[in-house]
């Protein structure tokens, strides 16, 4: 199933929540995490985490992956951290209306 | 700002599991949300119209003419049988994924 | 589904755009309206409220935008202005387009025409479960009889001793004199038994089908009809049943009307009758399993497989095996007995598979033909199109745009030639059911351009033209686009590969069409053949008729009396030369010719293995004078012989050479199969000269083995008295004249005796060949197209080449090169390619010759006059394709060439 912005950028915050990771490792993780349930594309994730950097969420910073390639690693800020409470709250609002929704009708 | 928070996807299934419980014009269904999520979802009424536009295309929903409570001509829209296919599969869908995104946000710091 | 509801909406919504429009900002309005009056029942004043209103609904352009996208209108507008755009280019290029569209389209009309014919012949027939019915028939490998029918003792033997079928039917097809109050007709209808219909799961479209009481042999008078004669004759009327039919005299009631499915194995039935037998043919027939003259179908049982059924009955045929003498299992080891099983499909395809199968090869290697002509001169138009494609990407236009044009260019030309091809099908098509499906498939009524075949045809043209719109802009991409913005297109000098790569297709499609005219010659020369064979009687001036007497005939007495009187009667017709009976005219399909004879010792069973065996057939004196048929030995028969049958008879030389060799056979006597006695034996008077008997394009061998077959003339009269017989009259007369006068006659002998296969005899004998002169014709047709497609390719790509080296002829020209010397040297440019093509399609004919043998007659699949012939003769048209475009460039002026720089 396709994730929309708004849930994607909550992704990304909560993986980002354990530590900095590249975003290559944040797809991997999603996908781990979510029993390949939910595949992120390349494509949608950079866009991403280009908008919640200018967002001042998280940062970025040039750092050498284990392998010793140097990549582009992404951590949150403060102000993200906070974030995260919020969109984690409206994240569980909006689930339960949609189930009430189907529930009910 | 939630607004954003509202995939595409899950009004669409908002409003077919809201027709399916009878014909409706895109005023009632927006009463209905609105009701329903008691101002949670900050969703602009009007972006009903382009979702309902989309099921029509897709041949989920179809439309006919009729007369609302207050006798003013209005659309009504109701269920196919694709409709009523699309609602079950994209039901299961919805919770499959819930169900994933929850698995994340209670697991990833762990 | 989702897409095609899509697709078809956005199309709809495409001429709806003003109403959708209308009715959406009516709705939007709608639900402001109502928002407005709730915040005014909340106190909100109009003002308010209505802002209130805005502002939950959002930006109402931007919304308006969005629902218009969902209709899907857009991306079917750019569709539309692309096409204008490529139908526009279309048009300018009007040679391309009409001769991509004619090509293209005739090619594709002749593979509609071939698959649905294909489809109709070889598809399953239209009763349910088609592939659990098959007929059960003997066959004899070892005497070279691979399809011989059935019998009544397999019949009995099977339908009591298997458990794998759920019906089990005899049919007989049967041919009569049908009288009703419209006259006398032949007719041909099926002797069923009780299970025939059910066989084929069909319900009685009128009245009822057979019941026990109609199976009573003493009175079985019961007749059902097919629903085609019932159409025809009875208007499809429900009153007809009671109604009467009398067959060669005796009446017969109908009791319903059984539809189509039950004559799908046949073709124009008119009737069917209740088949009974009394005990005493029973009898005989269970003593006699092998005299096979009546076919035997059945359905087997759900589940159970062909092969399941074939064990159980190769179980009966072994118990059967041990239980005669050995003298008879030693014939039937040696012939190679087995009782075959097999679906109507499997039969069809046996019967037309072969022919049909190379009808569709020819096809499609027209169409390949074809295909290498629209690369050609897509390749030739693309050449000059690099400017434009070039002008178009500096403007900005991507790669993918510039390929969806040529795709949307390729999907307008396929569309184009789709529609002239169905067309031209179509009508091609009720040219084959008017002049060839009798010749051809006279089982058939009609064939259908058949939804299958359109939806085919259609696929094969769209892969087609995108696959060559594809090939034709993928070298123009590669050249690099940038480089010949700043050439004129003129000049584009086309590189060395795809010189060569031109050069390759003219000489593949010369190959192609190489093969193709090697098979038609070869068909040509085999029906020549067969026309201009010596077939040993004249039969110019010869006019006849067949007839068959009723059953009130009853007696050999009566029969033999209306002999002498109809013989009587013709010679006293004014302007005759002679006139005589026969049971079977030569080189025409005819009843009871393929018969076999026993000689001193052999038994029945060793006749059919062919050394001892000859037919026979029944004629009255006159016969040979008639046919001018030489006599060379001996004497002919006298009226005396067939009058008071004396046991005389006469052989043809076949006869005299196989079974007495070296000897004089006058005075020689021989014995018939059913008097294996000495004292019936017949006496040999007179030896005649061979005719063609089974017909000008066959051998006159029965088996395989023996390659002539040996032929016995008896005495009409002697110890067989048919009733269903041919006169021929030998007379300068004209036909109708004589005919007029020839019924007046019998009408006098016989009121209710109808004529038929009337006619003068050289053109029945002409006409018989008529099966093999339409498989000719159209595989002449389709050689001639692609002969004149290759004709085109080779003038095309000369053309261009030419056109493409105009400076360098020019050149040539100027530093004082002859114009002789040019024009040899293009011609020589299309010699080669010739030569080339010639080469390998001699090697493509020589490998795929074996599979016409089937269909050639005394000329040999590698016959050299062929393949010499048709090569000279594709050379020829080569150097004719090349002459136009060589003269063409001896004509150039260097100064023009020069200048043009």
């Amino acid at each position: 199933m396709e994730l929309k912005q708004g849930t994607l950028d909550l992704l990304i915050l909560r993986i980002l929540l354990s530590g900095k990771r590249h975003g290559y490792g944040i797809v991997k993780r999603i996908q781990f995490l979510s029993n390949e349930m939910l595949n992120v594309g390349q494509g949608s994730m950079y866009p991403a985490l280009h908008r919640l950097e200018r967002k001042g969420w998280v940062k970025s910073s040039r750092e050498e992956t284990e392998k010793g390639k140097v990549t582009k690693f992404y951590r949150l800020t403060a102000r993200g951290r906070k974030q995260v409470e919020k969109e984690k709250q409206a994240w569980h609002d909006f689930i339960s209306v949609i189930n009430r929704v189907l529930e009910e009708g | 700002m939630t607004k954003h928070i509202f995939p595409q996807g899950a009004l669409e299934l908002v409003i077919l599991r809201i027709l399916k419980n009878g014909s409706n014009h895109g005023w009632g269904i927006s009463q209905k949300i609105h009701l329903l999520s008691k101002d949670v979802l900050k969703v602009e009424e009007g972006s009903l119209y382009p979702a309902l536009a989309r099921m029509v295309q897709k041949g989920w929903i179809e439309s006919e003419w009729g007369v609302s409570e207050n006798n003013r001509r209005a659309k009504y829209y109701k269920l196919t049988s694709l409709g009523r296919k699309r609602l079950s599969s994209e039901q299961e869908n919805w919770e499959a994924m819930a169900a994933a995104i929850a698995d994340i946000l209670g697991m990833a710091g762990s | 589904m989702e897409l095609i509801h899509y697709i078809r909406k956005s199309f709809g919504n495409l001429f709806q755009r003003r109403r959708l429009n209308e009715e959406m900002t009516e709705e939007m309005e709608h639900h402001l309206s109502m928002s407005i009056d709730r915040y005014e029942q909340e106190g909100m004043s109009p003002d308010e409220a209505r802002r209130a209103a805005m502002r939950d609904f959002g930006g109402v352009g931007k919304l308006q935008e969005e629902v218009r996208d969902a209709w899907g209108t857009l991306v079917v507008m750019d569709l539309i202005r692309d096409s204008r755009y490529a139908l526009r280019l279309l048009c300018k290029s009007k040679i391309f387009t009409l001769a991509t569209v004619l090509i293209l389209g005739l090619c594709i009309a002749g593979n509609a025409i071939v698959f649905s014919i294909l489809h109709s012949i070889l598809g399953p027939p239209s009763y349910p479960d088609p592939d659990q019915v098959v007929e059960i028939y003997n066959s004899y490998p070892g005497t070279g009889l691979d399809r011989m029918s059935s019998n009544i003792a397999q019949y009995l033997d099977y339908s009591e001793n298997t458990s794998v079928f759920e019906q089990l039917s005899l049919v007989d097809e049967t041919t009569v004199n049908l009288s009703s109050a419209l006259g006398t007709v032949r007719g041909t209808g099926l002797r069923v038994t009780k299970e025939y219909f059910d066989m084929f799961r069909t319900r009685p479209l009128v009245g009822r089908f057979f019941v026990d009481e109609d199976f009573d042999h003493n009175d079985n008078s019961s007749l059902i009809l097919t629903e085609a004669y019932w159409r025809n004759h009875f208007a499809g009327s429900s009153d007809v049943v009671g109604e009467t039919l009398v067959f060669h005299g005796k009446p017969f009631t109908i009791i319903g009307v059984a539809p189509q499915a039950a004559s799908a194995h046949f073709g124009a039935l008119s009737f069917f009758q209740a088949w009974t037998w009394d005990v005493q043919r029973t009898e005989f027939y269970k003593e006699r399993r092998h005299r096979n003259y009546t076919n035997l179908w059945g359905r087997l049982k759900a589940g159970v497989t062909v092969d399941q059924a074939k064990a159980q009955i190769d179980a009966l045929d072994q118990r059967y095996v041990q239980q005669v003498s050995q003298e008879q299992r030693d014939s039937l080891n040696r012939q190679k007995h087995e009782t075959k099983l097999e679906t109507f499909q499997q039969t069809r395809q046996y019967r037309y598979g072969a022919s049909l199968y190379l009808l569709q090869g020819s096809v499609l290697l027209v169409l390949l033909i074809g295909c290498i002509n629209i690369l050609n001169l897509q390749l030739t138009r693309g050449a000059g199109r690099s400017t434009e494609y070039a002008m178009r990407k500096s403007l900005g236009a991507s790669r993918l745009a510039l390929f969806r044009q040529v795709l949307i260019e390729s999907g307008l030309l396929s569309l184009g030639s789709c529609l002239l091809g169905l067309l031209a099908g179509w009508w091609g098509l009720s040219l084959v059911n008017q002049f060839l499906l009798p010749d051809l498939w006279s089982g058939l009524s009609s064939i259908e351009l058949s939804a299958t075949s359109v939806w085919r045809v259609l696929f094969l043209s769209i892969g087609i033209a995108l696959l060559l719109g594809v090939f034709s802009i993928v070298p123009v991409l590669k050249e690099g686009l940038s480089i010949s913005i700043r050439e004129s297109s003129r000049k584009t000098t086309a590189s060395r590969s795809m010189v060569n790569f031109r050069s390759f297709l003219v000489s593949s499609q010369l190959a192609l069409s190489l093969i193709l005219l090697i098979g038609s010659g070869l068909l040509l020369q085999s029906f020549f053949n067969a026309l201009n064979r010596d077939s040993g009687f004249d039969a110019r001036d010869v006019k006849t008729a067949s007839l068959e007497l009723s059953w009130n005939y009853s007696s050999r007495e009566k029969v033999s009396q209306f002999y002498s009187r109809l013989k009587t009667s013709l010679r006293s017709l004014p302007g005759i030369e002679s006139a005589a009976l026969a049971t079977k005219l030569p080189s025409l399909e005819g009843e009871g010719y393929q018969n076999w004879s026993i000689f001193p010792g052999k038994s029945e069973l060793d006749a059919m293995a062919g050394s001892n065996s000859s037919n026979i057939v029944f004629v009255s004196e006159g016969y040979f004078e008639a046919l001018k048929i030489p006599l060379l030995e001996g004497r002919l028969f006298t009226a005396a012989d067939t009058e008071n049958p004396t046991r005389n008879v006469v052989v043809d030389r076949n006869f005299a050479e196989h079974f007495f060799p070296g000897q004089s056979p006058i005075g020689q006597q021989v014995y018939d199969e059913r008097d294996r006695k000495s004292e019936y034996a017949c006496t040999i008077i007179g030896v005649v000269e061979n005719v063609s008997h089974n017909g000008l394009d066959r051998g006159d061998g029965l088996s395989a083995t023996s390659g002539r077959y040996p032929l016995l003339y008896y005495p009409l009269n002697f110890n067989y008295t048919p009733r269903e017989f041919s006169f021929l009259v030998r007379s300068k007369r004209s036909f109708s004249e004589l005919l007029d006068l020839a019924r007046e006659n019998i009408k006098d002998l016989d009121p209710q005796l109808p004529l038929f296969l009337a006619g003068e005899l050289d053109q029945m004998v002409d006409e018989s060949l008529n099966d093999r002169r339409a498989f000719m014709l159209l595989i002449s047709i389709l050689g001639a197209m692609a002969l004149l497609l290759s004709g085109i390719g080779v003038y095309g790509t000369l053309s261009y080449d030419v056109s493409q080296r105009v400076k360098e002829i020019g050149i040539r020209v100027a530093i004082g090169a002859s114009r002789t010397l040019i024009l040899k040297k293009i011609l020589s440019q299309g010699f080669r390619k010739a030569m080339v093509g010639i080469a390998v399609g001699l090697m493509g004919a020589w490998i795929l010759s074996d599979r016409l043998s089937d269909f050639l007659f005394q000329v040999s699949p590698l016959d050299p006059i062929a393949y010499i012939g048709v090569s000279l003769f594709l050379l020829a048209v080569a150097f004719i394709a090349s002459y136009a475009p060589a003269r063409k460039a001896t004509l150039v002026d260097p100064i023009e060439a020069l200048r043009s720089e």
